[in-house]
């Protein structure tokens, strides 16, 4: 295991960066992660190598078609995981086995399973493990600050709206007869360039699995308490894509947590026409002696302008400072043994709650979270 | 003249209830041009002569409206029902068998077979009937509903409701406040956002999954709250929640339908003004929509009386106002029960 001073420098290996590269750019942008290389199994596809390579030449480090060998070359302490999200696990266990802490990319993975396999790993090895998440953003501080000050008493029920006004492609219901069904990983290879391509891989994710774990990880952050059973309503209602792959692009989830505490997640990727900036994304939690209504995106600055591109957001988030929360944390579980903002159970459960809400969806009856 | 006959003057109308409400219709009599109040019925007496006085009404009757419509049935043509719930059917029934044009705030009973008695008796009578449903008039949802109907937002896939008032102070008096100080069972409080999911996606839920602490405020434990969670045909859902335990002084209420390719945010967070005053931090202060959705709510009822108007308003949807009774009850099974319930013919059965 590798531990640090509160000083030290800890070199990352980057393995595989295939979607928008947030996650290395995030790590990178703390100054006590060096990004020292990428690496990735020789057997990946051209598109994925050449994706590695675009980001090495970039960063100025070397690309190496190996993962095994690059983490022994390059005497790194810290895997920063980013590929498909079909292969999270993979790459998370192995560099856990090889005594890395883990900084991964969202979703944990699209099977329990392997999100087991992740804790198992990262237990077995005692490494740190993040998975990366938005509990940094200022608003979300605050909400956590005002409910450990306890401003609204005991919180009782929460509800989270977590919208992208985002397209993903032709809407639905415009495949014309004959057509063949869009395929999801040319869809998401094509998103590319805008940075939509969070459920890049072979398999299909819904946005429950893709973004779902933002949400729950404020609800994990704020209420504190594990959910127990979960019913969902779970749909495509707005990209051609999604009812091609049989996946939902819109989710509601009934939550219920232990000591009877209540909530309610709503999510979707709802198209770019329904909100002026990135998406409707607001937290409602009551309590015994008060309530809160949180806009996620404050504070922001509204900037409009003749010939401004009709794409582009009209309110900017403002004091983000999201990474390097994130990799603070990160460095302080590090040198102190301590625990992360959302550490591999935590990370496990998410997906336990993402699993049975895509259940529940299916059967239309409540289920309960394993 | 009889009420079979289209009036050639104004409609005569009797108001039995609410004064708090009947001082709104009284703000706004210069709106209501087509109509005149002659009678009033309250059992306050202080408050309510003094909005008989406010309608300019000749008659005050003090009570349930019962001895108005036994003894002085020959003084109006409508009545207008704001009474509590439990005394709705009865009056509603006298006032239909007196001949008389109806319009009664939602819901007249939560029983599914006395609403359909009295959808059935009006038909009989060849009188006009109108369940108001007022928040369907407040100004927000009116533009929600304005822009879903044509077309804007899509088809609808998401209906997000959060409702939470005080235990008493209300800032607007709506349908729904009135119901709150009233109605005990918080699933029934709720009847005004079942109304209008049901009102939006058209048509009756086909699942609902019902959690909360539906009961009154206690001392031991003052949280009073309900979430409803719907599923509507080919992938609509919606989900409401409902307290009157909230703290301070003001209620809250957001409203956000989320269509396939639109959508619409109503939300009092984003209605709010600041007030700096003293050493405290600034205050929220709502900036509200005002009450013509009463008015609004009402003219349509007198709209739909034959002869008052030359664009009368569609005729009332009663397999509608059958529906939000039955969304209603069907929410209590799933509560009481613990489970999901669907829609199987046109009953919930639990799942």
């Amino acid at each position: 295991m590798n531990s640090g001073k509160s000083d030290s420098v800890f070199r990352c290996i980057v393995l595989s960066v295939v979607k928008h590269a947030y996650v290395p750019n995030g790590v990178a942008n703390h100054p006590r992660f060096q990004l020292v290389a990428v690496a990735d199994d020789p057997d990946q596809p051209d598109w994925v190598h050449e994706r590695n390579q675009k980001y090495a030449d970039d960063r100025g480090i070397p690309y190496v078609r190996n993962v095994e060998k690059a983490i022994r070359d390059f005497d790194v302490q810290v895997a920063v995981v980013s590929p498909e999200a079909e292969r999270h696990a993979n790459l998370s266990v192995r560099a856990a086995q090889a005594g890395l802490h883990v900084v991964q990319d969202k979703p944990m993975s699209n099977r329990l399973a392997e999100c087991d396999r992740i804790v198992q790993a990262v237990e077995h090895n005692r490494v740190k493990f993040l998975l990366w998440n938005r509990n940094g953003i200022p608003a979300i501080q605050q909400a956590h600050e005002l409910l450990q000050n306890k401003a609204i008493g005991q919180p009782r029920a929460i509800h989270v709206d977590f919208y992208f006004s985002k397209d993903a492609g032709p809407p639905k219901g415009s495949r014309q007869p004959g057509e063949s069904p869009l395929n999801w990983l040319e869809m998401q290879i094509a998103a590319h360039v805008d940075g939509s391509d969070g459920g890049v891989g072979k398999d299909p994710m819904g946005e429950l699995q893709i973004e779902g774990i933002y949400p729950l990880a404020y609800i994990h952050l704020l209420a504190g308490l594990n959910v127990n059973r979960v019913f969902a309503r779970t749909t495509a209602h707005f990209h051609q894509l999604y009812v091609d792959n049989d996946i939902d692009d819109l989710a509601t989830v009934t939550l219920e947590m232990q000591n009877g505490m209540l909530g309610t997640l709503s999510i979707g990727r709802i198209g770019a026409a329904s909100h002026p900036d990135i998406g409707e994304i607001k937290l409602h939690i009551l309590g015994t002696e008060g309530a809160l209504v949180i806009s996620e995106a404050r504070p922001e600055v509204g900037v409009h302008y003749r010939g401004q591109p009709e794409k582009e957001f009209r309110n900017r988030r403002l004091a983000i400072d999201n990474d390097y929360f994130l990799m603070d944390n990160f460095a302080q579980a590090i040198d102190d043994d301590g625990e992360t903002v959302l550490d591999a159970r935590a990370a496990r459960n998410i997906s336990a709650i993402v699993a049975a809400a895509l259940e529940s969806g299916r059967t239309g009856k409540p289920v309960d979270v394993h | 003249m009889s009420n079979n006959e289209a009036p050639s003057a104004a409609v005569r109308v009797a108001f039995i209830g609410d004064s708090a409400v009947a001082e709104i219709y009284a703000r706004h009599l210069s709106r209501l041009k087509n109509s005149i109040f002659t009678a009033f019925a309250s059992p306050d007496v202080e408050q309510g002569r003094h909005a008989a006085e406010s309608l300019h009404a000749s008659r005050f009757c003090q009570g349930s409206g019962i001895d108005l419509l036994n003894d002085h049935a020959d003084e109006f043509d409508a009545v207008a029902i704001h009474a509590p719930i439990h005394q709705r059917k009865g009056l509603a029934e006298l006032a239909i068998r007196r001949g008389k044009h109806l319009y009664i705030s939602a819901p007249i009973s939560f029983d599914e077979h006395e609403t359909n008695e009295i959808i059935e008796l009006a038909k009989g009578a060849n009188v006009s009937l109108t369940i108001g449903h007022v928040e369907r008039f407040l100004p927000a949802i009116q533009t929600v509903k304005q822009v879903l109907d044509a077309g804007k937002l899509g088809t609808p896939g998401l209906l997000r409701i959060h409702r939470w008032n005080t235990a008493g102070v209300t800032n607007e008096t709506t349908a729904s406040d009135e119901m709150i100080a009233t109605e005990t069972n918080a699933i029934r409080r709720a009847l005004p956002d079942l109304d209008l999911a049901r009102w939006f996606f058209g048509t009756l839920p086909t699942e609902m999954y019902v959690l909360g602490a539906a009961t009154p405020l206690s001392p031991e434990d003052s949280f009073d709250y309900i979430q409803l969670h719907l599923g509507f045909p080919n992938g609509g859902m919606a989900l409401i929640d409902n307290t009157r335990s909230l703290r301070g002084a003001n209620n809250y209420y957001s409203l956000s339908v989320i269509g396939a390719s639109g959508a619409a945010y109503a939300d009092d967070h984003h209605n709010q003004q600041l007030l700096f005053h003293g050493d405290s931090p600034p205050t929220a202060l709502l900036t509200g929509q005002g009450d013509l959705h009463h008015i609004k709510a009402f003219a349509e009822f007198l709209s739909r009386i034959p002869g008052t108007s030359p664009k009368p308003a569609a005729p009332m949807d009663e397999q509608a106002e059958l529906d939000v009774i039955k969304i209603v009850s069907a929410a209590e099974l799933s509560f009481s029960k613990k489970r999901s319930v669907q829609l199987v013919g046109d009953q919930y059965e639990l799942r």
